[in-house]
């Protein structure tokens, strides 16, 4: 196991995406956003992602303070395009910050275990353990297909593609298609024989459950609300 | 374990099919299915395994049973629980992307509880070399690696019978041994194997019987020691490969030389990765002519691909010269003049007929008759590219090269589950690019092919490199270079 490294529930990184999204369509006013964004960070720093959370508090408080400054300004047409711009960066982060900790702090199977344990449809779920496998081996392919095409002397260089990119495309999606076509059958092969279409109750190797970390940050972030939101 | 009475199968979008069959497969046996390619033998593991006619699709007659599950009318999960699979393609066979959950995921499906997974989990490490690999993510693995967990986690679910589909297509004759090794342990275990192959000579101990089929038909079924009788003439003629690698004899060669000779001349060459900084080749100093058929060989991650890279002009070295008769080639020089031809050639087929494929960026189309006469595309220009077979497709690739005036022709692993039959003609195919006066370079783990079809041996190992010409190897240490 990640000796040392804080584990949180996936339903718990869930909320937090939520709730960072929640920030981006309601005003709940800089303090509130500021302090969620603090807290992501510490929440990386304890997940083993110290650089990340680091950087990322920094980089919030310049923007923050960047954007004070220029709303400070007389509005001239420059000055509001650079704030409108600021504060877009602004808004956003917490959702980015948010889905980089989500994404880079689980693997795959927590995610299937946890969408289980909320009780999802096997139609929902299977798509996308699906979506999980074919992404890396479409990168793969197009990787091989792209190298394929530069020693038979088609797009090779950047202007090649702007000046056919409608060629381009379709000589790279013939090959990709056929390919995903054939990863398909056998990746269906290969679930069916291992008994995916089970009609009994599937088991689960992978634990997730809510721990003492999962409640305290709960119990964090409701109360940031409880206290400040709003305001 | 296994009984089929006069057992048929035709597929719908197909030809293939597979005649009426009467067999019986006792508990406990190793059954290998040997024959041409489209002889049936994939079709009749398909059928043990329960994916016809349930995946693919077409029509079921006779009757049969396995392990007291009913072929054509139980469901797939059915055999599931009795029949363990191990497919040809390393790439497509695993379903999520790490070890650990990739191993459970059988378990997981057939509802078997938390505490006999683990308990699984510890006998299934036990049996197989797999360790190691278990925290790791299944992108990071290599082939074998991945022919490994597949078989591990056809174990995991401790069915009582086990279906390999050309299971060492895509490996090295290292991990063939291992592979080797794995079914004995099965077979001590009291399993029932059927293995379906074309590399015959690490199963000669371990099978029982070995069924010829031909044309969807058995044509004969040996004992053991029937089996080991076959002479090597009389497998070449049922279209078998060899199966006894350790006398694999190196085949006269009469090489028609092209006129020319040239010479491509590398010096110098170091590669070091830019990521990890981790240097793959170091001063490597090498002389191609296009007079001879060079296989490159070596174990995995020691730097085949990245030299056959380098020489496409796809990555720049990160020191070193090319040079061809004296003229150092630059990177978008080597791209013009060189063409590999993939294991996958599927990536590297773009248009919607033949004829067009190999006009595509033709640089010599006053050839085009001659090429497409050696190489025996008549009949196919007017096809769709995809609907060839892999040789044709093969084939098509290769003319396309000529056609576009290359002079350095790669090829990587192209012999990956093919027949002794098409091994040949693969062989045959390099003669006449050498006639052409192309250099020739491959990379293949496929000792048999490699003993009849190459003059020079280059040898990676450790970022060095050895050369030999293989009168140089000993007559009956040819498996000795893969060590």
């Amino acid at each position: 196991m990640t000796e040392g490294k804080m584990q949180l529930d996936p339903r718990t990184k869930l909320f937090l995406l939520l709730i960072a999204n929640f920030l981006l369509f309601f005003h709940l006013g800089v303090r509130t956003e500021a302090l969620f964004v603090i807290f992501l960070c510490v929440l990386l720093v304890l997940s083993g992602k110290s650089r990340t959370g680091f950087l990322g508090a920094v980089f919030y408080v310049s923007v923050l303070y960047v954007s004070n400054r220029v709303m400070a300004h007389n509005q001239t047409n420059f000055w509001a395009i650079l704030g409108l711009m600021i504060t877009f960066v602004e808004k956003f982060f917490p959702c980015i910050l948010a889905g980089f900790f989500a994404f880079t702090t689980t693997k795959v199977s927590e995610w299937i275990a946890s969408m289980q344990k909320l009780h999802f449809p096997r139609h929902i779920i299977i798509p996308l353990m699906v979506l999980f496998r074919f992404f890396p081996t479409v990168r793969a392919d197009y990787h091989h297909i792209r190298n394929a095409m530069k020693f038979r002397g088609i797009a090779v260089t950047v202007f090649d593609v702007i000046k056919q990119p409608f060629l381009t495309i379709e000589y790279i999606f013939v090959p990709l298609l056929m390919s995903a076509t054939n990863t398909a059958l056998d990746l269906s092969a290969s679930s069916l024989s291992r008994g995916i279409s089970a009609p009994t109750a599937h088991s689960s190797y992978t634990n997730v459950e809510f721990q003492l970390q999962d409640w305290l940050v709960w119990g964090s972030i409701l109360t940031i609300f409880a206290l400040y939101g709003g305001r | 374990m296994i009984t089929l009475e006069q057992l048929a199968f035709s597929y719908e979008q197909s030809a293939q099919s597979l005649r009426p069959l009467d067999l019986s497969i006792k508990e406990g046996e190793c059954l290998v299915l040997c024959g041409k390619s489209g002889c049936g033998k994939t079709t009749f593991t398909r059928i043990i395994n329960g994916l016809i006619p349930e995946l693919y699709e077409g029509k079921l007659t006779g009757k049969g049973t396995v392990a007291g599950v009913k072929i054509g009318e139980a469901e797939i999960y059915e055999f599931a629980q009795k029949v363990g699979s191990v497919f040809q393609n390393p790439k497509t066979q695993f379903f999520t992307t790490e070890v650990r959950t990739e191993l459970v995921f059988g378990c997981e499906n057939l509802g078997i509880e938390k505490e006999e997974i683990e308990r699984r989990l510890r006998e299934t490490v036990a049996v197989f070399p797999i360790e190691q690999l278990l925290e790791k993510n299944m992108f990071q693995l290599s082939g074998g690696q991945k022919q490994m967990i597949a078989f591990a986690a056809a174990y995991m679910q401790q069915p009582d019978i086990f279906v390999l589909d050309e299971p060492s297509s895509n490996l090295d004759y290292q991990t063939i041994q291992l592979l080797g090794e794995q079914i004995a342990k099965l077979k001590k275990a009291g399993k029932t194997i059927i293995i379906a192959e074309h590399r015959l000579y690490y199963l000669k101990q371990l099978a029982d019987r070995f069924l010829w089929l031909e044309q969807g038909q058995i044509k004969q079924l040996f004992s053991q020691e029937e089996f080991a009788c076959l002479s090597e003439s009389e497998l070449h003629v049922k279209g078998l490969r060899t199966l006894r690698l350790e006398k694999m004899k190196r085949k006269q060669q009469h090489v028609q030389h092209a006129k020319l000779e040239e010479k491509l001349v590398i010096q110098q060459l170091t590669h070091r990765y830019q990521k990890k900084g981790q240097t793959v080749l170091e001063e490597l100093n090498l002389t191609l002519s296009n007079q001879a058929i060079y296989g490159i060989v070596g174990s995995n991650g020691v730097g085949k691909t990245t030299l056959m890279q380098i020489i496409c002009g796809l990555i720049k070295p990160s020191k070193g010269t090319i040079r061809l008769q004296g003229q150092v080639l630059k990177q978008r020089q080597l791209l013009k003049l060189s063409y590999l031809v993939m294991q996958d050639v599927n990536y590297q087929l773009f248009c919607e007929t033949v004829e067009k494929e190999l006009l595509l960026k033709a640089t010599e189309p006053e050839l085009f008759e001659e090429v497409v006469k050696s190489l025996n595309l008549q009949l196919l220009l007017k096809r769709h590219p995809m609907t060839l077979s892999g040789g044709q497709k093969q084939r098509v690739a290769v003319a396309s090269a000529l056609l576009s005036g290359k002079k350095i022709i790669l090829f990587d692993e192209p012999t990956s589950g093919l027949d002794a039959y098409h091994m040949e003609q693969v062989s045959k195919l390099f003669g006449l690019l050498q006639r052409k006066g192309r250099f020739v370079l491959l990379v293949s783990h496929d000792v048999e092919f490699l003993a009849k079809t190459v003059q020079q041996i280059v040898h990676l190992q450790d970022k060095k490199m050895t050369q030999k010409t293989i009168t140089e190897i000993p007559e009956n240490g040819w498996y000795t270079i893969f060590k």
